[in-house]
């Protein structure tokens, strides 16, 4: 199993320990093009990989037309090296762009592609048809009927048109949440996949309020009015949610410290684990 | 420009008609489904009778009047599925087919290739915001697995519409939303789940008074649920309620999340149609939202056309008519276009 590091800021890297190193190290951010680096903290980091001798999987966010642009002197850096590097995407724009005019760069399917249903409280449609009390009332709490239960602990991967799809796109890599409900994704033999321990993404947003503590103003949400307020976390519990979430910057998270059994990570092809000691924002 | 409607009740077709609307969307899951796998979101990621047609046949009589009236109907497939679903899925897409349907909306890349494999065709595949399309790039990578339509993100801004729209294939029409359900988060990237009920099947006897239930501490979709929240590694920082985006929702004050100030804008950059979202509102309410567009529209084009200052003021009226609130910033879903603020 090939262990990761995430990190979304060059400075983190100082503070690794050299005895400590990962095999590989991703950059970059996921969720906001407003956290692109700029090449300069690419090659930064790059150098420190050299240096390490670590392989870099390079990190991109969903991507408009100008972050389009703004990510080009990225992917720039990253082919004027001989090594091969890979490249997640968060959207099939920049897929397709890879796939089309940067066949050196080896793309990988990002987590918000692979569209897996990560909300917390799928862990409890486990019901055993006992009776319950809640919000007053007596319930029967019924189990999902099986084939329900299967399509929650899988996503769109599994489907063999698609799967030849990215293929054809030349992605050979996925990255996955490890959702508390279980995986049960059937990858074919030309992909395999990440899993993200121990933050799972629940939703993100580009109408950004990264501090939940501040009324936003009136025509000030957009992402376009950042005030780069995404450096600290937020523990958010409710009295009926089963697991607290936490908001750092445009991104909602929960916490699964638990890792699926070695069985279950080989049937879903998992041969990388990315860990992040923050959520990755 | 069209203004596609929601409905969610046969009856309200010739209403949204006469109100304005010139394209129909709506879901449907027929009650064989329902009882075979639940209530669930499963389909279009609303539940219940509110948001949907219940049979096949509510279908061919909605799509009967509106075609009459020329009108094409789109249903939505908006979920992203397992392929363990496609048996079903597409049975589905035939029999709305077969019931008048002329166009489906779809999120999933790989329901979109199980279509074209399986020769199940429409007039329009159109791409619903749930594709998460936020670049040109993006549109001609779903041109290229069949879709006639891309509805483009609801948190882009209107330079960034504006860019899409220039770069893009000019076969893919664009769409927009314009009314309602401005989702704090982005639609594609978002799971928080949206709760199920059993079907009415459900294994049995219960003891009185007891009902069945999936899930009976469902509480609410994610994003509308009240958190006490603190700053993780600072005590006694701890504040509430707040909701998981932001506060906007609490200083909200009963209107209606709107785009029609931008509509000059979204004109002028070659938007096909704009959207208005709620199937599940009441029929009054989506007749007056259509009633509403229509009448922003038809301001919108007309000769001479008004300044940008002029056409906002008198769209903000229109909307303080049809909510009774005044416009106030909170709800609005491309705030950077409004230069009259001054008049709320």
């Amino acid at each position: 199993m090939e262990r990761a590091l995430y990190v979304t800021d060059a400075e983190a890297l100082e503070s690794l320990s050299s005895d400590a190193l990962p095999d590989r190290l991703y950059f970059g951010h996921e969720f906001c093009q407003r956290r692109l680096p700029s090449a300069r903290q690419l090659q930064t980091v790059y150098a420190w990989c050299e240096q390490h001798r670590l392989p870099l999987t390079f990190v991109t966010p969903p991507l408009t037309d100008a972050g389009l642009r703004q990510v080009e002197p990225l992917l720039d850096e990253l082919e004027s090296h001989r090594a091969e590097h890979e490249v997640v995407v968060g959207d099939f724009g920049l897929l397709a762009l890879l796939a089309r005019e940067r066949p050196a760069l080896v793309p990988v399917l990002g987590r918000l592609l692979a569209r897996q249903h990560r909300d917390p409280r799928l862990a409890r449609l486990r019901g055993d048809g006992s009776l319950v009390m809640a919000g007053g009332r007596l319930w029967q709490h019924l189990p999902l009927p099986p084939d329900a239960a299967a399509t929650y602990r899988s996503c769109p991967l599994d489907a063999p048109a698609l799967q030849t799809l990215l293929a054809e796109l030349g992605v050979r890599r996925v990255e996955l949440d490890n959702v508390v409900q279980g995986l049960d994704v059937s990858l074919p033999p030309t992909l395999v996949a990440s899993l993200h321990v121990p933050w799972v993404c629940v939703t993100t947003s580009r109408r950004c309020q990264a501090d939940p503590a501040t009324a936003p103003r009136p025509f000030d949400c957009l992402i376009s009015s950042c005030r780069r307020g995404c450096g600290a976390t937020y523990e958010l519990t409710s009295p009926t949610l089963n697991t607290p979430l936490f908001k750092r910057g445009n991104t909602v998270f929960f916490r699964n410290d638990q890792l699926p059994a070695k069985a279950d990570l080989a049937a879903a092809r998992i041969d990388r684990l990315v860990t992040t000691t923050l959520p990755p924002v | 420009m069209k203004i596609l409607a929601p409905f969610s009740l046969p009856h309200e077709v010739p209403e949204l008609i006469a109100a304005g609307a010139t394209e129909l969307y709506c879901g449907v899951v027929p009650e064989e489904l329902r009882h075979e796998v639940g209530d669930f979101e499963s389909l279009n990621r609303r539940r219940g009778y509110d948001a949907n047609l219940w049979s096949l046949e509510d279908l061919e009589h909605s799509t009967a009047v509106a075609h009459a009236q020329s009108m094409p109907v789109f249903v939505t497939l908006n979920r992203f599925f397992s392929h363990r679903q496609y048996p079903a899925l597409l049975q589905l897409a035939r029999d709305l087919r077969a019931a008048g349907a002329d166009g489906l909306i779809v999120v999933d890349p790989a329901l979109m290739l199980a279509l074209r494999d399986e020769g199940v065709r429409f007039p329009y595949l159109a791409v619903g915001t749930g594709g998460s399309t936020f670049n040109a790039s993006t549109v001609t990578f779903y041109r290229t697995l069949g879709a006639t339509r891309v509805i483009l993100s609801r948190h882009l801004t209107v330079p960034e519409i504006r860019a899409i729209a220039a770069e893009a294939p000019a076969d893919v029409e664009l769409e927009v939303f314009i009314l309602h359900s401005l989702c704090p988060f982005e639609d594609g990237f978002c799971s928080f789940y949206h709760g199920h009920d059993p079907s009415p099947d459900s294994p049995g006897p219960l003891p009185p008074g007891c009902l069945p239930s999936y899930d009976p501490w469902f509480e609410g979709v994610g994003c509308r649920l009240r958190f006490q929240a603190h700053r993780v590694g600072e005590a006694g920082t701890a504040f509430g309620p707040v909701f998981a985006h932001d506060r906007a929702d609490e200083l909200r004050h009963g209107g209606a999340d709107c785009g029609v100030c931008a509509l000059p804008e979204l004109l002028e950059a070659g938007i096909h149609s704009v959207k208005i979202v709620e199937r599940a509102f009441p029929t009054q309410r989506k007749v007056s939202a259509t009633q509403f567009v229509r009448r922003a529209l038809t301001i919108a084009q007309s000769t001479p056309p008004p300044s940008r200052r002029d056409f906002q003021v008198q769209a903000q009226e229109l909307y303080r008519q049809m909510t009774g609130h005044p416009c106030s910033g909170y709800e609005c879903y491309y705030p950077a276009a409004v230069v009259a603020r001054g008049s709320l």
